[in-house]
């Protein structure tokens, strides 16, 4: 079952908030960093996929 | 004895003979009186008979006793007088002095004998007697040709119901053979399918009327298919052949009255029932005419009751319509409404989510480790490790360098290891 928008984006703020906060290995950030990232930019694809959606169903 | 004798002289030679015969004065007959009949002078008239002669006889009322018997016909008398001849007739008679009872008379015995034994086989019974048919239409009569019975019966048929088919047998009404003759004329007739049989004969003497006193023909009528009526003599006479018939009538005339309708009173009760039928039809008919127009006077209102119904339902059709189509618009324009604030909540959501988005991502790049490469800073592999320590590495190992713009492989000369 693919991950919920909200627990993606959860995922995201802890990644964010690790990496911000907390004395991390290097080779540990960076894999965070890539998830981070990746996380990151599947968020803004379904985002821009649902903007479209509703564009196409209600836009005016 | 050339002479020519007047009636009167010859009558009056007669007379004169027997008037002065002593054989013939004062003597004693016996005999059984028949065709009595008391005259309104108070004079006795009747006949004297055996089985074979009759003679007239006279019974003057001077000569009558006070205390004197009334006589009837069948009586067997003896009587006290002179023969003599009334010239009126030219018959002689008897002027009877005094009569005495000698018992009843032969035939009205053989009458009664027969009358009883008959009656105790049951010939009499009512149970036996066939119904009289209301209209008849086909008709034997049994009667004596010529005789005055027939003509009786001819006119009365013509007079009362001519409509019917009359078909006259003639049969011997006294003698020797009438009985047999009648018998055998029954028998022939009961087949043709008749309606009714009339037996009929005009009146006469207890020996004129004998022949119907007979047991054979007794029985022969009570054994008869078709209903028969008897008209025979008088109304005084009865005969066996009465007492057996399905009915009697008392004479030739009333046989015909009494089997027949009278065709006048039926045509007019034709008549009656015809008009009666009529004014019944025309009731009935004014009637169901009446119940028809109430009928259609109710059911017109109904069509109007209807009409306005089927009004009122077209017309709320229509308002319920009108709201319906009003309620439509009005879920449609709030649906409308609420699909635009839900657009544009979703949208400041979808805008909220984007910006945050670009935030973290900018924080991610802001925080990226290999940040550190910018400043001259090298990261070292081994075995796709990290290292961190030279401890992890011998000397002419593999160790992969990586700088900010690219890889190093290098091979270890020497491992030093401080402090």
């Amino acid at each position: 079952m693919k991950t919920k928008f909200s627990e993606k984006f959860k995922k995201l703020e802890e990644i964010v908030s690790k990496l911000e906060n907390e004395e991390l290995d290097l080779d540990e950030a960076i894999f965070l960093y890539d998830e981070g990232v990746k996380l990151s930019q599947t968020l803004e694809k379904e985002l821009d996929k649902v903007s479209e959606k509703m564009v196409d169903n209600y836009g005016e | 004895m050339n002479d020519i004798y007047s009636i009167s002289n010859l009558i009056n030679y007669l007379k004169l003979k027997i008037d002065t015969d002593i054989n013939l004065k004062k003597i004693k007959v016996q005999g059984e009186i028949s065709n009595l009949s008391y005259a309104s002078s108070g004079h006795i008239y009747f006949s004297l008979k055996d089985n074979r002669a009759k003679v007239s006889c006279v019974y003057f009322r001077f000569n009558q006793k006070k205390d004197n018997h009334t006589f009837k016909n069948g009586d067997m008398v003896i009587v006290n007088g002179d023969v003599s001849v009334y010239e009126g007739s030219g018959n002689f008679q008897l002027y009877i002095k005094n009569i005495e009872l000698s018992g009843k008379g032969n035939l009205y015995l053989e009458f009664e004998l027969l009358k009883n034994k008959l009656f105790k086989e049951g010939l009499f019974d009512v149970k036996y007697k066939k119904n009289k048919p209301e209209y008849p239409l086909k008709i034997a009569v049994l009667v004596g040709k010529d005789s005055a019975a027939e003509s009786d019966i001819r006119s009365c048929f013509k007079r009362r119901w001519p409509i019917a088919e009359v078909d006259y047998y003639y049969v011997l009404v006294q003698g020797d053979n009438s009985s047999k003759n009648i018998c055998e004329k029954l028998i022939e007739v009961d087949e043709k399918k008749y309606d009714a049989i009339i037996l009929s004969r005009g009146g006469g003497s207890i020996e004129d009327l004998w022949s119907f006193n007979d047991i054979n023909l007794a029985y022969c009528i009570f054994n008869l298919k078709t209903f028969i009526i008897t008209g025979i003599g008088h109304e005084q006479d009865f005969t066996i052949a009465d007492f057996v018939a399905d009915t009697r009538a008392s004479t030739p005339t009333a046989a015909v009255e009494l089997l027949t309708p009278d065709i006048e009173s039926l045509l007019l009760d034709l008549k009656n029932l015809k008009s009666k039928i009529k004014s019944s039809l025309i009731i009935k008919f004014n009637d169901y005419k009446l119940k028809y127009f109430n009928c259609q006077k109710i059911l017109d209102t109904h069509k109007n009751y209807l009409y306005t119904f089927k009004n009122k339902i077209k017309e709320l059709n229509y308002v319920r319509c009108k709201n319906i189509n009003n309620l439509i618009n009005n879920y449609k324009r709030k649906v409308d409404t609420n699909r635009k604030i839900l657009y544009i909540l979703l949208n400041k959501k979808i805008n909220f989510y984007k910006s945050k988005n670009q935030y973290y991502f900018e924080l991610l790049k802001t925080s990226n480790p290999l940040h550190i490469l910018e400043k001259g800073f090298v990261i070292a592999y081994s075995n796709n490790e990290i290292l961190k320590s030279v401890k992890q590495i011998k000397p002419n190992s593999n160790v992969k360098i990586k700088l900010k713009d690219g890889e190093l492989d290098l091979i270890v000369k020497e491992v030093k290891i401080e402090n």
